[in-house]
């Protein structure tokens, strides 16, 4: 495992081991993240990437291991770790009773931060394209909308570290670029924002550090110039390449014939 | 036809296979060893209901026996019972969504299948009978059949077998008269409309309480009535059980044909998506065929605005930090609720702590059956750990929120559980207060006051530590938010018996030992 050098860690990690059934998902993980940073939590599925954030969220219970959210212990220091951090699971459940608005009417009071909660809650519904429905109850919103939701949810009060799991996943490409101005407020301001993705792209043009994970164990953490350096690649490798340079890929099985196989190959590649 | 079979298999064979998981059964061996303990099991479990079973019927017989309530009285307070669920059912049928209990798997095999609608429809008829409350109505009707038997000094197995075999026809009829009228609604052209089905179930009220020859006209309830309690109160006349009976089970097949013929020209499109909305929203957020309606309920009133707060209030209350928080949204719910379902929710949790209150304070003083103490306690402990933690159950399924509040997990369900039991503890409270200015005394219900709601914190400290214990293996899924089970049930009820065995003052130390111990586990963990 290679890391980068990380000064003043929002987030620290050390020897992190979580086990399902005797199978280690999260395997002796050691890990710091710097505040004001946007960091690429990147592996195949399966990985422990979303056992790592609800870790983090103090979700799951860990079987060893410590977690410090901006220096506070989560498990000596619970209430002000949780303080610190907001989460956005890959599916959100939200209370069917309460609307939209009321939602985040929720969260801001459980943080005690209502002040400019109306200027606040009407900034972000209509950043996220929600503010027409936000009367509405969540369950007849879509996918996509459920998770803006979450994401208002989450950045309706201040907090540290925010965790995002797999956020992009149903968004349209305006919400997309919503999604990504707003992280970038968010590390300006000097939070540290994690999100786990399989768009490429948009994680090598967006994230300042990239953490690369596979069978629970951190195969590398750091810039993209540091994984590159780490994977002994040309300074203008994709971060597509720096991933499959570090994981090994699975062998193509095809579904039929020899020679249509090569066809589809073809085009794949 | 296959689908539809293969469809019931996967669910019994799932509930059989865990059945055989807990009694070690292993039913893939052919060694005649395994054959033998299957046998054993079968013999073991056959012989404990019948068991248990019996006791039930002794106990409720003495409980009558106490009470003097002569048996023609109690006939026809469960005619009225039964024929006011008859006249209901037009109503409840309108807003039936039966389709909700399905899974989305099974809805999408349904729906794909090439399979007459008469036939889906009688697959899902089948399937809503898996249901806990019909199983409970029959339960009643056998054992209040068993008991008034045995009081009446008749062959009380005949009398359970008949009462059983008449509250099985009846939930039958019933139900095939509420899926009937259901599917009317799926009918092209004729759609069953809110003015007939309410219209239908006004009027049968009007005829009930109205009509001296309400008896005849609700005859299906009439018979089963009978069949219950009826024959105890004159010599037992075969022929008027025997026409009793074929009367009964004749008008349930007729109700029963009456549905597979309606069931075959109904469009089932419509009814398919009812269903798979129902089973979404099920499967999104792990909730119940009843929450589901509920959705559907606050869709309706999201449609008329009947949601729309003004937030400039809002934020005008107090209601902040995470308590306060829990609290406000709890309000929230309330104001949401339809009002039957907040009424029906009050009246569990203020009837249960007050009922098991007054009951444990009177079976207190001497001379009182301790098998009647013994199965109060698992009833109502049964009953209160449902209703405690079912807000903590609920809430936990909604981690996106809690897990970044400013809160340690430990305080945030303390908090949910204090909400949970503490309508049941204020109203035993009240209840033991009005007991012993009344009919108790104090001297019977003084220590009961202090008592009680020591009993209810062991109750809530107890989930406390099975559900610390359990979110250890959670891997925070809505969907497997750990429940407190049986066990939890068993381990309060003994301490409940031990208080009951050992007197109020005893009861008082044994419970601060065991919460001071209790909080110190916590405290540890």
């Amino acid at each position: 495992m290679k890391q980068a050098k990380a000064d003043a860690p929002a987030l620290e990690i050390n020897g992190l081991t979580k086990r399902y059934n005797d199978r280690p998902v999260l395997d002796n993980l050691t890990l710091k993240l710097p505040s004001a940073s946007l960091v690429g939590l990147l592996g195949p599925n399966g990985a422990g990437k979303t056992t790592l954030i609800k870790a983090v969220a103090g979700l799951i219970a860990v079987d060893k291991g410590q977690i410090k959210l901006a220096t506070y212990d989560l498990r000596e220091h619970e209430a002000e770790a949780r303080s610190q951090m907001s989460h956005v699971p890959d599916t959100p459940s939200f209370y069917p009773e309460l609307t939209v608005l009321e939602h985040l009417e929720l969260m801001a009071r459980a943080h005690k931060s209502l002040d400019n909660f109306q200027e606040q809650s009407e900034k972000l519904l209509r950043r996220f394209g929600l503010w027409e429905v936000r009367h509405g109850l969540p369950f007849t919103l879509s996918r996509g909308m459920s998770q803006k939701l979450a994401l208002c949810c989450a950045l309706i009060r201040p907090s540290k570290v925010l965790l995002l799991d797999e956020p992009g996943g149903t968004l349209d490409i305006k919400s997309l670029s919503n999604l990504y101005r707003s992280l970038m407020e968010y590390r300006d301001g000097g939070g540290l924002a994690i999100v786990s993705s399989h768009q490429w792209e948009t994680m090598q043009n967006l994230c300042d550090m990239f953490v690369m994970l596979d069978q629970g164990q951190l195969l590398v953490a750091g810039d993209l110039a540091f994984l590159r350096e780490s994977a002994e690649l040309p300074p203008d490798a994709s971060l597509r390449e720096v991933y499959l340079a570090f994981t090994e890929t699975e062998e193509f099985v095809p579904l039929t014939d020899e020679g249509e196989q090569t066809d589809s190959q073809e085009v794949l590649l | 036809m296959s689908g539809l079979l293969f469809m019931f298999r996967r669910k019994f064979s799932n509930s059989i296979q865990d059945a055989y998981n807990i009694l070690g059964y292993q039913p893939e061996e052919k060694e005649l060893s395994e054959r033998l303990y299957g046998v054993y099991i079968v013999v073991i479990l056959l012989g404990w209901l019948l068991a248990m079973l019996g006791w039930a019927s002794f106990t409720v017989s003495n409980v009558l026996r106490g009470l003097a309530l002569p048996p023609s009285a109690i006939d026809d307070s469960i005619f009225f019972a039964l024929a006011l669920w008859l006249v209901l059912t037009p109503g409840l049928a309108f807003r039936s969504y039966n389709l909700y209990r399905f899974s989305l798997a099974d809805i999408d095999l349904l729906s794909n299948m090439p399979v007459p609608p008469a036939l889906v429809a009688v697959g899902w008829f089948i399937r809503s009978l898996w249901n806990v409350g019909l199983g409970i109505f029959v339960l009643v009707c056998a054992i209040l059949g068993g008991s008034f038997s045995y009081l009446a000094q008749q062959n009380d197995w005949l009398g359970f077998a008949l009462a059983l075999a008449s509250g099985v026809s009846f939930a039958l009829l019933l139900s095939a008269l509420r899926w009937t009228l259901a599917l009317l609604r799926y009918r092209p052209g004729r759609s069953f409309r809110a003015l007939v089905a309410y219209g239908l179930s006004i009027v049968g009220f009007g005829l009930l309480v109205l009509l001296p020859q309400a008896r005849y006209l609700f005859w299906p309830a009439s018979l089963t009535s009978y069949l219950v309690v009826g024959h105890t109160t004159s010599a037992n006349d075969l022929t008027a059980l025997a026409g009793a009976m074929a009367g009964l089970l004749g008008t349930t097949i007729v109700v029963l044909v009456a549905m597979y013929l309606v069931a075959r020209k109904t469009l089932l499109a419509p009814a398919f998506e009812g269903g798979r909305i129902g089973a979404q929203l099920r499967q999104s957020q792990e909730i119940s065929a009843g929450e589901a309606r509920l959705q559907r309920y606050l869709s309706r009133r999201t449609a008329k605005q009947a949601n729309q707060t003004s937030a400039k209030n809002l934020q005008g209350a107090k209601l902040i930090g995470t308590t306060g928080t829990l609290l406000y949204r709890q309000l929230v719910r309330l104001t949401r609720l339809p009002p039957y379902q907040v009424l029906w929710n009050a009246f569990r949790l203020v009837g249960s702590g007050a009922v098991t209150a007054f009951l444990l304070a009177w079976l207190s003083q001497p001379n009182q059956s301790f098998a009647i103490i013994l199965q109060v306690i698992f009833f109502a402990n049964y009953l209160l750990m449902t209703l405690g933690t079912g807000l903590l159950r609920r809430e936990l399924g909604y981690f996106s929120f809690w897990a970044s509040w400013p809160v340690t997990r430990q305080r945030y369900m303390l908090d949910t559980l204090v909400l949970g039991f503490g309508l049941p503890a204020l109203s035993g409270e009240v209840v033991l207060l009005v007991a012993g200015a009344s009919v108790l005394g104090w001297g019977v219900v003084g220590l009961w006051l202090l008592l009680w709601p020591l009993l209810i914190s062991v109750n809530g400290l107890v989930a406390l530590l099975i559900y610390q214990y359990q979110l250890k293996k959670w891997p925070a899924t809505p969907e497997t938010v750990p429940k407190t089970g049986i066990g939890t049930v068993i381990i309060v009820g003994l301490i409940w018996l031990a208080v009951a065995f050992f007197g109020p003052f005893n009861g008082i130390l044994i419970t601060i030992s065991i919460l001071t111990g209790g909080s110190a586990m916590l405290r540890s963990a």
